[in-house]
């Protein structure tokens, strides 16, 4: 009601023209922004655009509905929660959609679902809780909330920057982020370093002008006039980069010059064009039914149908066609049937089925569109379309999928995922395979040249260190063809070791290779979290820092057949990173796999131990699920592998992107999809996840449709035979013709009296 | 779809109530009596002849029947292609209008698969038929007879004219059968084409099992004069 009112007085006078926005910035104080003050707020959303636009009407549109348990329609795609560490890949939905789970059943308050997934929500709604909710542990009042980023979307400019949005929400400068990222002014200082009684009307701290800085933005003061009008460079329809943002899905392996946009935009199309709203922005989404759930429609004028039937469904006499000159379909030869079973994006969206299932990056699964020196995008979740599963309305749609992954525990005989913080206390070590090896190679580094970097050398391939801390697979050859852990020096493509072969029977030891060794093992003892002393062993000799010198001594077990840095605890010898470490290395490094089996064992171990549950296989207390299968402890310790629902793949329909009727299926015929092993049908779905295994579930993609595996394949195989079947009834139907032809021919004759004159004859 | 239920339906219905009563009257029970207990007795002859068909009788009475119609072709070939057409169009009726009648999704699945494959050997069949007893039929150059009147509210139209007429009929729905059948396989006609051919085909299959009551109808009737 309110809704309708409120649209009535804002009604649109039916100038198709957008105002020139020269207004001026509030803040969320409702206060005048005077960029040449000494320390502006950021502007606020809620009272800028106030004026003209009802913020209240705006907040209940579609992007800013994240997190409401309303019916928001068909199902989207779940929010992923990646967590690398843990293998955690776990989808999210406040919608109660199958297979996602609730955020607040694994303990994410709503600030938390803000910092995880801010990067690509639009503001509002979730992320702009109620002021009772703004307590000091929830930090809100630290970071400020999320208003809606009108400018997000309407903000002609290019500097309009999701990097910086991404940027300033995970520095929890959550009320600075829209300014940054609008290009209104420098954003500086970081709420994610002040303590939690921070309030933005404590302003800056004159006592940490280095670390805790609390966020200030300079504005760009050439934006504003004399009267602090700023001029914004608004439209009200976005352009196709603004949804792209949040709403791109390309396929992985693909160059960006291979890539084919949808057939709408070839054609001249914008995504709003499709995707239209009025004030309220309950978006339309366009899928088939959606007039039951979104205000604006009382028929599905906005589907493929709506668009390319017109009001016109049947086809009818007219033919119009529908908006903006859709082209009507004609589908010769396409029987009836497959527009009862199936929805037009079968057929026209998504990539042409291939033998294997396409794996596409979507923005907000994979973090893709945050640009920065560090590597932003993940590889996981491996999303992988199109499977093609029944709606409501009994329809095949496309759909997306990949399955979760993530820890659980047993409650109630149900699986309740655990939060990645409470695996990792857990885990301790186990999970952070790559951090020893990474703070050597970073010690060591320090004492290289600058055109040296310390690598690790490992089953002849070489690790080195990356930007954010973690181990890359080098792609040049190690040179070194040797088993053992060799710590070793890169430089212009060449690897040596760290510790240069040298005679220990040398008396006196050269002096450069006395100092190496000694900045060696000082670095090495200056580590944290150092487990003994270092040592390097060279054949039978131990060299060891005493003091400040190099102290030689006789090597008590067997001699080794090169140095060797080693630690030394109570009085044995072990490697610099640990045999557990070293396989885990080896294993994932390079990969795009996260845990080995070895960790899963030993973490479901140590849960276990914790709680002092150890029922084994099936009912364990604790679990891992990746790839589509359930891991547990079986009753010898070891890991199984089992199959549980909540293993499930996860899906969500796609729409886009729509191919022309050229390439669509069925363009070939019937066997495009009817024919013995068709990729349409038959092709398998292979579970994916963070966990390196064999033990992964295989599904055929046509298990998703419940369409029977066996008449699916006779079904196929009678179109084999089918142009003999047709030459057979046209030739039986051309001899039937011919003998009612001839009858017809003959009453003709009997009647006109031909036959009984030809007899007189 | 709703439409053609209701038609096939009453169509079925009725056409089987008018050729079962006209061999109820044919008893000579009926004389004298009032509607209602003439309605009574007429469901339970029915009832009876029902009753008496599916014991063993029945199907001795069907198999001599069917026996009979064989023995009018002589050659394998021609008692195989008769077999052929009778038990295809047996499985069409019964699996189209099954379907059609019973489940809101229409014929699917191996019903349709196998509803396809023996829709060619009744239309093959239907063929080699028509050439083989075409000459049989012709309605204008008929044999006066009178053996086998259809009922007495048609005793007006000489029987072999009526029986002519019906094979005909059936022999062009059946080529509408054929022909819509072939035409939803071409990739000539678009959607709403389609539609109509397949309503077109469901007609076509209704003329063909009320004009197959009517000729079997005759074919008893011959049988026992």
């Amino acid at each position: 009601m309110l809704l309708a009112e409120e649209q009535k007085k804002q009604a649109w006078d039916g100038n198709r023209a957008t105002p020139v926005h020269l207004i001026l910035l509030k803040d969320e104080f409702d206060q005048v922004i005077v960029p040449t003050e000494s320390h502006p707020l950021p502007f606020s959303s809620r009272f800028t655009c106030a004026p003209c636009h009802d913020y209240s009407i705006i907040s209940q549109g579609l992007h800013f509905m994240a997190a409401s348990p309303a019916a928001t329609g068909r199902p989207g795609e779940p929010w992923v929660w990646v967590n690398e560490k843990t293998g955690t890949l776990l989808p999210l939905s406040f919608h109660k959609w199958p297979g996602t789970w609730h955020p607040e059943e694994i303990g994410l308050s709503a600030w938390d679902f803000t910092l995880l997934f801010g990067r690509h929500l639009t503001g509002g709604g979730i992320a702009e809780p109620p002021n009772a909710e703004v307590t000091p542990p929830s930090r809100w009042n630290v970071s400020g909330k999320v208003e809606i980023n009108c400018l997000g979307c309407h903000n002609v400019s290019n500097k309009q920057s999701p990097s910086e949005w991404a940027k300033q929400i995970l520095r929890q400068n959550f009320r600075w982020a829209a300014t940054a990222a609008a290009g209104l002014g420098e954003v500086g200082g970081m709420a994610s370093r002040l303590g939690p009684t921070w309030d933005i009307i404590d302003g800056p701290n004159p006592d940490d002008t280095e670390w805790a800085v609390p966020p200030f933005v300079r504005y760009d003061r050439a934006l504003f006039d004399s009267k602090h009008q700023a001029f914004l460079d608004i439209t009200r329809e976005p352009a196709d980069s603004r949804c792209l943002s949040c709403h791109s899905v390309t396929p992985a392996a693909m160059k960006k010059y291979e890539f084919d946009a949808d057939v709408h935009t070839a054609a001249g199309l914008r995504c709003v064009s499709c995707h239209r709203n009025d004030l309220s922005h309950a978006m339309i989404r366009g899928y088939e039914g959606e007039k039951d759930n979104n205000p604006l429609l009382s028929e599905d004028i906005f589907t493929c149908s709506g668009c390319h039937l017109g009001g016109d469904p049947a086809g009818g006499k007219k033919k119009l066609a529908g908006r903006l000159g859709a082209p009507f379909p004609r589908h010769k030869g396409f029987p009836a049937v497959h527009f009862k079973r199936l929805s037009c994006t079968v057929c026209h969206s998504g990539p042409w089925p291939e033998n294997d299932l396409t794996r596409v990056r979507t923005s907000r699964a994979n973090r893709l569109g945050i640009y920065g020196v560090a590597r932003w995008h993940t590889d996981l979740p491996a999303i992988l379309q199109p499977v093609y599963v029944r709606d409501e309305r009994g329809k095949l749609t496309p759909r997306r999928l990949f399955w979760p992954a993530f820890w659980a525990e047993r409650k109630a005989g149900k699986l309740q995922p655990l939060h990645p913080e409470r695996v990792l206390a857990s885990a301790g070590a186990i999970l952070h395979p790559e951090l020893g090896a990474a703070r050597i190679l970073n010690a060591l580094t320090l004492e290289l040249d600058p055109d040296e970097k310390a690598v690790l050398v490992l089953e002849g391939k070489i690790y080195e260190l990356t930007l954010d801390g973690g181990l890359s697979l080098s792609e040049s050859s190690a040179g070194l063809q040797t088993k053992e852990l060799v710590w070793a020096v890169k430089k212009e493509g060449s690897v040596a070791p760290l510790v240069p072969d040298f005679d220990p029977a040398a008396e006196p030891l050269d002096p450069d290779v006395e100092a190496w060794i000694f900045r060696v093992l000082d670095v090495l003892t200056g580590l944290p979290d150092a487990p003994g002393k270092p040592a390097l062993l060279n054949r039978d000799s131990l060299y060891q820092v005493v003091e400040t010198s190099v102290e030689k001594s006789v090597h008590p077990g067997p001699p080794t057949a090169a140095p060797q840095l080693v630690w030394l605890v109570d009085g044995k010898f072990h490697p610099l990173i640990p045999e557990l470490e070293q396989r885990t290395i080896s294993r994932l490094v390079g990969t795009e796999q996260t845990l080995t089996e070895e960790q899963v064992e030993l973490v479901l171990k140590a849960l276990s131990r914790e709680t002092g549950q150890s029922d084994p296989g099936e009912k364990a207390a604790f679990v891992y699920v990746s790839g589509g299968k359930m891991f547990a402890l079986d009753k010898d310790g070891k890991l199984d592998a089992f199959d549980n629902p909540a293993a499930s793949a996860v899906t969500w329909p796609l729409a886009h992107e729509v191919r022309p009727a050229r390439q669509s299926l069925g363009i070939n015929g019937c066997s495009d999809c009817h024919k013995v092993n068709s990729p349409f049908l038959f092709r398998k779905a292979r579970g994916t996840g963070p966990l390196q295994t064999s033990r992964v579930k295989v599904v055929s993609a046509g298990s998703f449709s419940g369409l029977a595996r066996a008449y699916q394949m006779f079904f196929g195989l009678s179109f084999a035979v089918r142009p003999l079947f047709k030459a057979i009834l046209f030739v039986s139907i051309l001899v039937l013709g011919s003998v009612v032809l001839l009858l017809f021919l003959l009453g003709m004759a009997r009647a006109s009296g031909l036959i009984e004159r030809s007899k007189q004859e | 779809m709703t439409a053609f239920r209701i038609i096939s339906i009453a169509a079925g219905l009725s056409l089987a109530a008018f050729l079962t009563y006209n061999r109820f009257k044919e008893t000579g029970s009926l004389k004298n009596k009032p509607f209602f207990p003439r309605l009574t007795s007429y469901f339970s002859w029915l009832g009876r002849a029902f009753s008496r068909f599916l014991k063993r009788e029945g199907w001795v009475a069907a198999r001599s029947f069917y026996l009979g119609w064989l023995f009018c072709y002589p050659r394998p070939w021609q008692k195989w292609t008769l077999s052929g057409v009778i038990f295809s169009f047996i499985y069409l009726a019964a699996s189209g209008f099954g379907f059609s009648l019973l489940s809101p999704r229409g014929l699917f699945g191996l019903a349709l698969l196998l509803h396809v494959s023996l829709g060619g050997i009744f239309v093959l069949g239907l063929a080699v038929l028509t050439v083989l007893r075409a000459k049989d039929y012709i309605p204008f150059v008929l044999p006066e007879q009178s053996a086998g009147s259809l009922s007495s509210s048609m005793k007006n139209i000489p029987s072999p004219l009526l029986t002519s007429l019906l094979f005909w009929l059936f022999i062009l729905s059946g080529l509408s059968l054929g022909l819509t059948a072939l035409f939803s396989m071409l990739p000539y006609f678009a959607f709403e084409a389609q539609v109509d051919i397949i309503g077109v085909h469901r007609y076509s299959g209704l003329v063909a099992l009320l004009s197959a009551m009517l000729l079997l109808d005759q074919a008893i009737s011959r049988q026992k004069s």
